[in-house]
């Protein structure tokens, strides 16, 4: 009996050591995550813009301030759209866009390079938030058809 | 008595079939869920994350006991963009979570644990990380390493 107490405690023995010799003398953990981007951007009109002077001659108004931000490192691009304010029967009335720093000085008319119709398009090139005016030019006819006129801008922001 | 010799000698040889396998020491590693998706925020606000990453067994049959090496450094996206640095620290098994002031080795030097004798160990690993206000979207990952050697 005493002999097959011993080879009992000798097994256990055995299986232990084998369990810690499965483990190994290294190991690793691997770790991992995911970032999403942030981008972003608001738009608000001014009152300015859903009121435009269409008087004969070139008017150059602000009609938002945007807020754009990203965590992007390499930054952002908005793009705007420009084209016509239109009314039916009457003869449209192009407009161009282009953006000024936040509360800058209104642009001159060489400052809108993009053609009517274009895409106009700035960017940053680091993360971040920035904010802009957007500005329209157009030039009404001295004799433009009487009525109510519309356009729209779609802005868009892209990480780079 | 002929058939106990027989057994007693065969438990012998186990043992010794077994005793050179048994030499050094050993970690396992039994990683936490969520290791592979740790939350990295960076869309605007910045936070300190403490996360348990994995449960630790370590042996030594060393009378000295052992020593591990544990890495750490950055989680980082294949593009180079800026990564997150991360320390480590070691707590007993299912004690609480480290506080920051804790993880006192600099991200990218090695973390040192050792015993001082034969036995086993439980801990478990956590790391610290703190992803930028804004940090670069996309995915990133890293590796801890863990080495043991007998004392």
């Amino acid at each position: 009996m005493f002999r097959s107490g011993a080879f009992k405690i000798s097994i256990i023995g055995v299986l232990a050591v084998a369990s810690a010799a499965a483990a190994s003398p290294t190991a690793t953990v691997t770790l991992g995550g995911t970032v999403t981007s942030s981008l972003e951007i608001t738009s608000v009109p001014t009152a300015a813009a859903s009121a435009l002077d269409l008087s004969g001659g070139q008017k150059i108004v602000k009609i938002s301030d945007i807020e754009m931000s990203t965590n992007n490192e390499q930054g952002l691009t908005l793009t705007a759209t420009s084209g016509n304010l239109t009314k039916s029967g009457g003869t449209s009335i192009a407009y161009k866009v282009t953006s000024v720093a936040n509360a800058a000085s209104a642009p001159i008319a060489a400052a809108f390079t993009i053609a009517s119709g274009s895409d106009y398009t700035v960017g940053t090139v680091a993360s971040g938030s920035v904010d802009k005016d957007l500005y329209i030019l157009y030039t009404p006819l001295t004799l433009q058809d009487p009525g109510d006129y519309a356009g729209e801008v779609d802005l868009t922001v892209a990480d780079n | 008595m002929r058939p106990r010799v027989q057994l007693t000698g065969l438990a012998a040889l186990l043992l010794g079939a077994a005793a050179p396998a048994s030499a050094g020491s050993a970690v396992t590693a039994q990683t936490t869920a969520g290791t592979s998706s740790l939350e990295l925020d960076g869309r605007g606000t910045s936070s300190t994350h403490i996360v348990k990453i994995a449960e630790l067994s370590l042996s030594s049959d060393a009378s000295a006991g052992l020593t591990m090496t544990i890495t750490s450094g950055s989680l980082a996206k294949a593009d180079g963009s800026t990564p997150v640095t991360f320390q480590v620290v070691l707590v007993d098994r299912a004690a609480q979570a480290p506080a920051s002031a804790a993880f006192t080795t600099a991200s990218g030097t090695p973390y040192l644990f050792s015993t001082h004798s034969a036995g086993t160990v439980e801990k478990d690993i956590y790391i610290k990380y703190a992803p930028a206000a804004r940090q670069d979207p996309g995915s990133y990952s890293a590796s801890v390493d863990l080495d043991v050697m007998d004392n």
